[in-house]
């Protein structure tokens, strides 16, 4: 006989099963797949030895190493700045009790990344419409030159539209139950609204603060189309190097292309291991 | 029990739906009367040719149906690949290729072949000893893929605003300082980026010098540093200071369309007709060649290697070679494409329609050149490795200043 607790766990089991599957098979094929790519092992295309070359290669490739660079300093620009623009709101989307406007901040959200890449481009592109208002203002001769400049200013200002509603959409909920436990409290001791919200929301919000910050600073390192939209031809962002060069018509560059991929997913693992240690870390900070 | 009765509802779903994906498998094993082409699909004017030309041409003929498959070529070639590593037989029937894919692709055993050779409209109408049938873009094709038509690189150009088209590398220069940030071209991923490259090559080293170097990065840096050196002296006057150059010839165009450039390129000798009768681009669009001769090639039709249908495939080319679907793919109000049936081999008729379809009514004449002038200044395209080495060398040079 099966006890009732074990026959529902693995009624459990079964039951996640399908959607588990697809999840733990994609990703550990792919991983194990792109490792092994990019050690060299590509039989189809006789490529049959192992070694690390394309690995050495690649960071002694003064190109590779700034793409790198760029992404980096791209994604922690703007993940900052959204984070802070996205605390920001999120503490006045928490007092906003209306329904037009707590809908209003989260539109970018619902946005893809390739539309919202278009929304950038014609609000700040040379002949955009930021250009256009600018003009009509009676101010001639300017130059609104936002989008493709090695600055990546175009891309970090697509990677803030896209991840301050996010934070803010993190943060909102935990300001707002903390108001209602706190708020009262504080003030009957004498706390001032700034002491209040440094001293008690913030510290509160902090796990969910680190933890948007993460995952906006990995996706946008890694992503594609603001960096392939709205970015410069040079430095190029390692996403698009990695495409580049994985669709490189001598498919012996796949090896590198698939080298590019692992870097990325080493990266993505040690962020993924900060983030879960903030998620599973001490339990202070809880609202009670 | 409420739970007990979910789970069997979700078993007898799964295995609904597999019984579903399995059966489709084996009718498709079965009809397989299906063709699937895979090819470049970023021009309206040639998806409507396959869809509504030779398509219908090969369901009433042969009662196949051809299923175009949008895709770049190098993500065919990905497809591939992949497919080739996994299964017995893949979902690629045809493909549109040609230059270093071709040879890459053929290199790596992804292609069905030789075929050339048993296509009955090949034999019949084709020049199967000429440069078209045997060599693509400097190497043997080796009867692996059938020449589907042919294509010349040119350069459009209001005229309105340019007085005098430049036709050589010197006077380009000249024009681009003279109004800077009014000219650029694509990167050399993209292939008309990669042909105007190949067009300055031509004019500054010259197509003898290029044409039996060595296929290595080192040797050809140093053939066409003069070259290099000039695009690099172009830069700073492109569009955007030269920061940023257009990723494809789709990107170049619509700058043209906008009016922050005056010149753009193709690699179709006959699109700006096509362009200004839609009302795109202004009517006083006007085509131009350089000097010196742009590079022409042939696009050719190719079998993978794990085609599903290969019979099928067979087919398909032929038809796409027959003189009716190359005198309607050269249509002047629709694809347009310069054929690569041999003139000389077509009956009294058919030599009348094509000369019917190759001239355009009066008001667009000017924006085209005839095919005369084009033939005069076509040059033939370099080695697939030396264009890919080239191609990597501007990246590196002029993109990432290596």
């Amino acid at each position: 006989m099966i006890s009732n607790i074990k026959k529902k766990r693995i009624q459990g089991i079964l039951l996640i099963l399908p959607a588990l599957s697809i999840i733990a098979i994609v990703t550990l094929f792919v991983i194990i797949n792109t490792f092994i790519e990019s050690l060299g092992y590509i039989p189809e295309l006789s490529f049959n030895s192992f070694t690390l070359k394309y690995y050495v290669d690649l960071f002694t490739d003064v190109v590779f190493l700034k793409s790198l660079y760029f992404s980096f300093k791209v994604a922690l620009i703007s993940a900052i700045v959204a984070t802070i623009l996205g605390v920001y709101t999120g503490y006045y989307v928490s007092k906003w009790s209306d329904n037009f406007t707590s809908l209003l901040y989260k539109m970018p959200i619902l946005l893809s990344y390739v539309a919202a890449a278009v929304l950038i481009y014609n609000t700040y592109s040379d002949k955009g419409l930021l250009y256009h208002i600018i003009s009509t203002l009676g101010i001639s001769e300017v130059k609104v030159n936002l989008v493709y400049t090695d600055s990546g200013l175009g891309v970090i200002l697509l990677n803030i539209f896209k991840g301050l509603p996010f934070v803010a959409f993190c943060v909102a909920p935990i300001f707002m139950k903390a108001d209602e436990t706190y708020s009262f409290v504080a003030q009957n001791l004498g706390c001032t609204r700034f002491q209040y919200i440094i001293k008690i929301l913030l510290p509160l919000a902090k796990r969910s603060i680190v933890t948007s910050f993460l995952i906006i600073f990995n996706f946008n390192m890694f992503t594609y189309e603001g960096f392939y939209y709205l970015g410069p031809s040079n430095p190029i962002s390692i996403g698009v190097y990695a495409y580049k060069t994985y669709l490189s018509p001598d498919l012996s560059n796949r090896i590198y292309g698939m080298a590019i991929n692992m870097i990325m997913i080493m990266i993505s693992i040690i962020l993924c291991f900060l983030y879960y240690k903030m998620v599973k870390g001490h339990r202070e900070g809880e609202i009670i | 029990m409420k739970k007990k009765k979910l789970l069997s509802l979700v078993l007898v779903f799964t295995l609904m739906i597999s019984m579903v994906v399995f059966a489709g498998c084996e009718n498709r094993a079965k009809q397989n009367q299906t063709v699937t082409l895979y090819g470049w699909g970023g021009d309206e004017r040639v998806n409507a040719w396959i869809d509504n030309e030779l398509g219908k041409y090969v369901k009433e003929n042969y009662n196949i149906t051809l299923k175009r498959v949008p895709m770049n070529i190098d993500e065919v070639l990905l497809k591939l690949t992949d497919e080739k590593s996994s299964a017995k037989s893949g979902s690629i029937d045809v493909i549109w290729i040609n230059g270093e894919n071709f040879y890459y692709a053929k290199k790596n055993n992804l292609l069905h072949g030789p075929f050339l050779n048993t296509l009955e409209n090949a034999k019949k109408y084709y020049d199967l000893e000429g440069a078209s049938a045997t060599t693509d873009f400097g190497y043997a094709t080796g009867g692996y893929e059938a020449p589907w038509g042919t294509a010349q690189f040119i350069f459009n150009y209001d005229s309105e605003k340019v007085k005098a088209i430049p036709t050589n590398a010197e006077s380009l220069k000249e024009y681009v300082i003279n109004n800077p940030g009014r000219f650029t071209y694509p990167k050399s991923s993209d292939f008309s980026g990669s042909a105007f490259i190949r067009t300055v090559l031509y004019d500054i080293v010259g197509y003898d010098k290029l044409k039996n170097l060595d296929p290595s990065y080192d040797t050809v840096k140093k053939v066409i540093t003069p070259a290099l050196e000039y695009l690099k002296a172009l830069e700073p006057y492109l569009w955007k200071d030269g920061q940023v150059y257009p990723s494809d010839s789709a990107q170049l165009d619509s700058l043209y369309q906008d009016g922050e450039i005056d010149i753009t390129m193709a690699y179709t000798a006959n699109k700006a007709l096509s362009m200004v009768k839609g009302k795109n681009w202004p009517s006083t669009t006007k085509t131009a060649v350089w000097e010196k001769g742009t590079p022409f090639n042939t696009h050719y039709l190719a079998i993978s290697a794990i085609a599903p249908n290969v019979e099928g495939a067979l087919k398909v080319i032929n038809a796409a070679l027959s003189p009716a679907m190359q005198i309607s793919k050269a249509n002047l109000d629709g694809w347009a494409d310069l054929p690569s049936i041999k003139y000389e081999k077509l009956s009294q008729e058919e030599q009348g329609n094509l000369d019917k379809t190759l001239t355009p009514a009066k008001e667009y004449a000017p924006s085209i050149l005839n095919y005369e002038e084009l033939s005069k200044h076509q040059k033939p395209e370099l080695k697939s490795d030396l264009v890919v080495i080239i191609e990597k060398i501007w990246e590196d040079v002029i993109l990432f200043d290596k």
